[in-house]
């Protein structure tokens, strides 16, 4: 299966998400796209979660699991995506 | 998210058992976003783990996961103790989903965790994306413990306040699950009594019930609650409504990294147009000089000299801190001084020593804490120089040398006292120092060095203790209190020494001499070291006593049924009313008037107000200087009766149920293969236990084991 390029994830995060992935935002993308591990250190509130949930693009029916250590912060996440279970 | 297209779901324990089928349809693709805990994916025993890894040969959902992201990643280096064990199989689970790229994110990694997390994880030589961590708008001040018990804390309390509203929303953060109800208790006899119901002070911890710790969000949210006393469990990744406007930090200790500092730290002032502050309190132990050696060990020079660069001459001359020259720090070889600035012409000079500093490594053992920290804490409250910009160093971070710290904005309190000094200091007081959510600069450690080398002697501060008079505890409370402690002893200890099979009776174990003895000694403990000390005088030896295990329980025990005890003295209410507020409407009065300078006592203002730093003015009165220098009001207030809304019946005692390892019947298996666990003929699981790996990574549990099975061991011989 071939994965996005970087422009066609930065499309549809676009549209999907309605965010405009910032500079290190895309950065990270675009090493994640080339198959490499990624560490992204920023502070919060700046949009560390955008990068996990555009990853689930790069492949037409990609999945992404984000393993979290605190049940709220799941249960908070989970909330802001519209969809609570 | 937006147009609900991308469908997300959580995985924990809860919700898997309210829908069973929810791994099904994650195996159908319903979900792009799959939120999990841990454990969920991680344990041996796990349907991930078990099922999808090893048993599907045609999953989709295997072949469509683009990523793994490891959210807060932070907690594997930082909470070596508590969340590794969590985490085990974590490096695995990389090497088995060779496909997916994983991804680490956190707002804190100094280089020493992120060297941790990328061998923990097993990550492949992995792009590292940095963003600057540096926060404009969180202010960092440090605070020297100068009175007994916590009476420090007293100053988070306005005097005087009219409504809980006035208190800023502070979280205070302390490292023992015993002391958040203690603190909590002693804030709330500060508030007067109208106030003091149990929601604007609130504790929080990781035993508190999970409807209370609910019930605790919805007040914070709601603006009902002004402090919430609590430990590492809220200290990261929750957004509250409401932006918190202080924090603090109750006592630092060995095993404390300044990433859990900054984690906390960074709570506060969500909402980047409003300051926070950010407040640490450290013992007198924590603040001595001391150096660390680019060879050796580090030193704790207490009977060496101190040095020409220590002590008050760094400010008496603002610029020598930017000065090379007059710099303590030496090249490597000689040792650095803790109490060293860091800035942009020393940084060649001091860098080595940072290095030297991430190669320490936390030991995670909670009972090994002392107050020797590690460096890098040790630099961040000892510094003479910007605190921030020693921390950002620290973290590596891209905007070490705050950009605007010395052009107007400073944001921790060397600078602050640096700004207030101006260029024409004369050595004298200035007359009014900022305030900051009702806490005034002149508390910092900084300002005290540099204002005023006369700290309060001994017999000031006993002196302030001795005009303090509490009032007798109402006898009724006393009773009930008494009555709580017998019912733990009836019900609780009793059912704790069955369980760890101890053939002796509880009123062996707790004497009711002991209870006497608490109940007639209960003003005299505020932490579990009063309770030992005053246990230890009716002959209990700790850690000897069989008692010792269980002390944690029933200190909360007591400190609960002390706070609800309140509830019932409502009958008695009107008469002893007039005389709580009168104790709180004497702030200048008689006994503590003397010693706080008006100053101080108006100084509280509405939460968001930060005052600007003032020049120095002309020559105060030399007695004005003296007197500023007491540490905050030690107010205690006796505990009238609050008319609380409570029925007089005794509430149900809620059982806080303090980890005591739980230990099933296990069959231990040694040093043998612990990756497969695999069902028996009977179809059982045995598990298999790596004892010497456990004794490495979490010894308290280890030891906790070793005595529990001794026990059972001793138990079951004499049986037979």
């Amino acid at each position: 299966m071939r994965m996005a390029d970087i422009n066609e994830l930065f499309r549809e995060i676009t549209f999907e998400l309605s965010k405009t992935p910032y500079s290190w935002q895309k950065n990270a993308f675009k090493h994640a796209l080339d198959g490499r591990d990624v560490v992204v250190s920023a502070g919060t509130g700046s949009g560390k979660s955008l990068i996990f949930q555009g990853l689930c693009f790069a492949l037409p029916q990609g999945v992404v699991l984000v393993i979290c250590p605190l049940k709220a912060i799941i249960m908070q996440q989970v909330k802001a995506c519209g969809r609570s279970r | 998210m937006n147009n609900g297209k991308v469908r997300a779901v959580a995985l924990t324990r809860e919700t898997l058992q309210d829908d069973p089928t929810l791994w099904k349809q994650i195996e159908e693709m319903q979900f792009r976003l799959i939120y999990a805990t841990p454990e969920i994916i991680l344990a041996p025993s796990s349907y991930f783990n078990r099922v999808i890894l090893h048993e599907t040969t045609e999953s989709p959902f295997l072949d469509n996961l683009v990523a793994v992201a490891l959210d807060e990643c932070h907690v594997l280096p930082a909470g070596w103790g508590e969340w590794r064990p969590s985490y085990k199989g974590i490096g695995r689970l990389r090497d088995l989903l060779s496909k997916a790229v994983f991804v680490a994110l956190s707002a804190t990694l100094p280089p020493d965790w992120l060297r941790a997390t990328i061998s923990e994880a097993h990550l492949r030589a992995p792009a590292i994306v940095k963003q600057s961590i540096r926060r404009m708008n969180i202010v960092t001040w440090v605070v020297e413990i100068e009175g007994p018990g916590f009476t420090d804390l007293a100053v988070l309390v306005p005097q005087g306040i009219t409504a809980p509203a006035e208190i800023p929303l502070t979280f205070l953060f302390v490292d023992s699950r015993a002391e958040t109800i203690a603190i909590a208790e002693y804030l709330r006899e500060l508030l007067p009594q109208q106030f003091r119901a149990q929601d604007v002070i609130r504790s929080y911890s990781s035993t508190t019930g999970a409807l209370t710790q609910a019930r605790t969000k919805e007040l914070i949210d709601s603006g009902d609650c002004h402090i919430v006393v609590c430990t590492d469990t809220l200290g990261m990744g929750v957004h509250f409504k409401r932006t918190i406007l202080r924090v603090v930090q109750w006592k630092l200790h060995s095993e404390m990294h300044i990433g859990t500092l900054e984690q906390r730290s960074g709570r506060g002032g969500r909402d980047m147009s409003t300051t926070s502050l950010t407040l640490i309190f450290a013992t007198r132990a924590n603040l001595r000089p001391r150096t660390l050696d680019s060879t050796a060990e580090e030193t704790s020079p207490d009977s060496q000299e101190p040095s020409a660069g220590d002590g008050d001459s760094s400010f008496a001359a603002p610029e020598s801190n930017t000065d090379p020259e007059s710099s303590t720090s030496g090249p490597i070889g000689t040792p650095l001084e803790f109490n060293v600035a860091v800035t942009p012409d020393n940084w060649e000079t001091v860098k080595p020593f940072l290095s030297l500093m991430y190669s320490a490594t936390p030991t995670g053992n909670a009972k090994r804490r002392t107050e020797r920290l590690q460096p890098h804490l040790q630099w961040h409250i000892n510094t003479h120089g910007c605190r921030i910009d020693q921390k950002m160093c620290y973290f590596d971070d891209e905007n070490k040398w705050g950009v605007e710290c010395n052009t107007g904005f400073q944001d921790c309190d060397p600078c602050m006292v640096r700004a207030l000094l101006g260029s024409g200091f004369t050595g004298e007081e200035p007359t009014e120092a900022p305030i900051i959510h009702g806490i005034s600069l002149n508390l910092t450690c900084t300002y005290k060095r540099v204002f005023g080398s006369d700290r309060p002697t001994k017999s000031v501060r006993q002196a302030t203790r001795l005009t303090i008079q509490r009032q007798p505890v109402e006898p009724e409370r006393l009773k009930f209190v008494e009555n709580a402690i017998r019912s733990w002893r009836e019900n609780d200890l009793a059912g704790m020494l069955q369980r760890d099979a101890l053939a002796i009776g509880p009123t062996v174990v707790f004497k009711d001499e002991a209870i006497n003895t608490i109940i007639a000694r209960y003003r005299n403990f505020r932490s579990m070291e009063d309770l030992k000390a005053v246990l230890q005088t009716c002959g209990l030896r700790f850690p000897n006593a069989l008692l010792t295990p269980y002390l944690d329980n029933l200190f909360i025990t007591i400190t609960l049924a002390f706070a609800e005890s309140v509830s019932i003295l409502k009958g008695k209410a009107p008469a002893q009313e007039s005389r709580a507020p009168q104790h709180h409407s004497q702030p200048a009065g008689s006994t503590l008037g003397q010693q706080h300078p008006p100053a101080l006592h108006n100084s509280f203002q509405p939460p968001p107000v930060v005052s600007v730093p003032v020049q120095p003015a002309p020559a105060p009165a030399p007695t004005t200087l003296r007197n500023s220098f007491q540490p905050p009001p030690a107010i205690s207030v006796p505990v009238p009766p609050t008319p609380a809304p409570t029925p007089a019946t005794r509430p149900a005692v809620p059982f806080i149920p303090v980890p005591i390892c739980p230990l099933p019947d296990l069959t231990v298996v040694t040093q043998k293969d612990n990756n497969d666990a695999n069902p028996d003929d009977n179809g059982h699981f045995k598990i298999k236990i790596d004892l010497k790996r456990i004794r490495e990574e979490d010894p308290t549990w280890f030891e906790e084991f070793l005595k529990t099975r001794k026990r059972r061991h001793t138990a079951r011989t004499t049986e037979t």
